[in-house]
């Protein structure tokens, strides 16, 4: 069973970062799911009342147009791999411990650093919590695991 | 009177972000210093500080490698030398029980990241007060 409030607690930190540190709008925050080619996926596991690990999955071009907005990239400027890494695992940084801010705000948590993953799909937990966002320049797959789960929560 | 400032964060995105932020809302700064850590940190602090060109605020993340944005905060301010010096801790963690501790700890400033230009600004201006003040377009 998924924490309550987990579902809007997620999406309502993914669209907190992207609109106030990226320039980009959630568009749906729940659209049919659709695994993208070649995702660039980071991963980001927690440690606390609760522990487990998000993955945000998202097109390279995607992660290009999020990396030129949070840089400020002069326009048609595309960035390095090395800054779309970079990039990208700060976004999953922010939205995770955004996320934990947001559901579990009394308790402390440790974050481990962001990687940047081969494969997208989190491997089974006590509990996934899986939303496909549309953005207004991209797209992206976000999976929350728990393998530990806060009961007062 | 322009500012000399150092970022403290393991992620060269975030340091970039916030330099950026820095320069883009009108703060007079005459240095801006990075560190990887709150080790770097540290010895930035130090070597300024004995180049007789202390630094005027430190902007630090919490979860580092080395050492980490609670151990930075402290051994500041169990440094003699370097106390005064106003750190703002700009991180994800916003947790109630971890900007409790910060403060204790004797951090002047908290940010939860994300967080936008304004607000870095905004919090600027309130450590420093109005001389800096004066130093925004």
């Amino acid at each position: 069973m998924l924490p309550r409030c987990a579902d809007s607690d997620l999406i309502d930190a993914a669209s907190e970062v992207l609109g106030m540190m990226f320039f980009t709008d959630v568009m749906n925050g729940n659209v049919p799911s659709e695994e993208p080619e070649k995702p660039l996926t980071v991963k980001v596991e927690f440690q606390g009342a609760s522990s487990g690990m998000l993955h945000m999955s998202m097109p390279r071009e995607t992660a290009e147009a999020l990396t030129a907005n949070f840089l400020g990239l002069p326009m048609g400027e595309v960035p390095t791999e090395e800054q779309v890494n970079n990039v990208v695992n700060e976004l999953g940084n922010m939205v995770c411990g955004s996320f934990l801010s947001k559901h579990e705000s009394e308790e402390l948590f440790d974050l481990s650093k962001p990687e940047i993953l081969a494969a997208s799909e989190p491997p089974s937990q006590v509990a996934t919590l899986r939303r496909s966002l549309e953005l207004d320049n991209g797209k992206m797959v976000l999976a929350l695991s728990w393998d530990r789960l806060n009961p007062a929560a | 009177m322009a500012l000399r400032v150092l970022i403290v964060d393991d992620a060269p995105a975030m340091r970039l972000y916030i330099r950026r932020t820095l320069q883009m809302s009108g703060l007079a700064l005459s240095a801006v210093f990075e560190a990887g850590d709150g080790k770097e940190g540290i010895a930035v602090l130090e070597r300024e500080h004995l180049q007789g060109a202390g630094l005027d605020l430190v902007f630090t993340d919490i979860n580092m490698p080395v050492m980490n944005g609670e151990e930075f905060v402290t051994q500041l301010q169990q440094d003699e030398r370097l106390k005064e010096v106003p750190v703002l801790v700009i991180s994800t963690d916003a947790t109630k029980t971890r900007v409790l501790r910060l403060r204790e700890l004797g951090a002047r400033g908290y940010i939860s990241k994300p967080c936008a230009p304004e607000m870095i600004r905004l919090k600027v201006e309130q450590i420093l007060g109005r001389d800096y003040a004066a130093a925004l377009c």
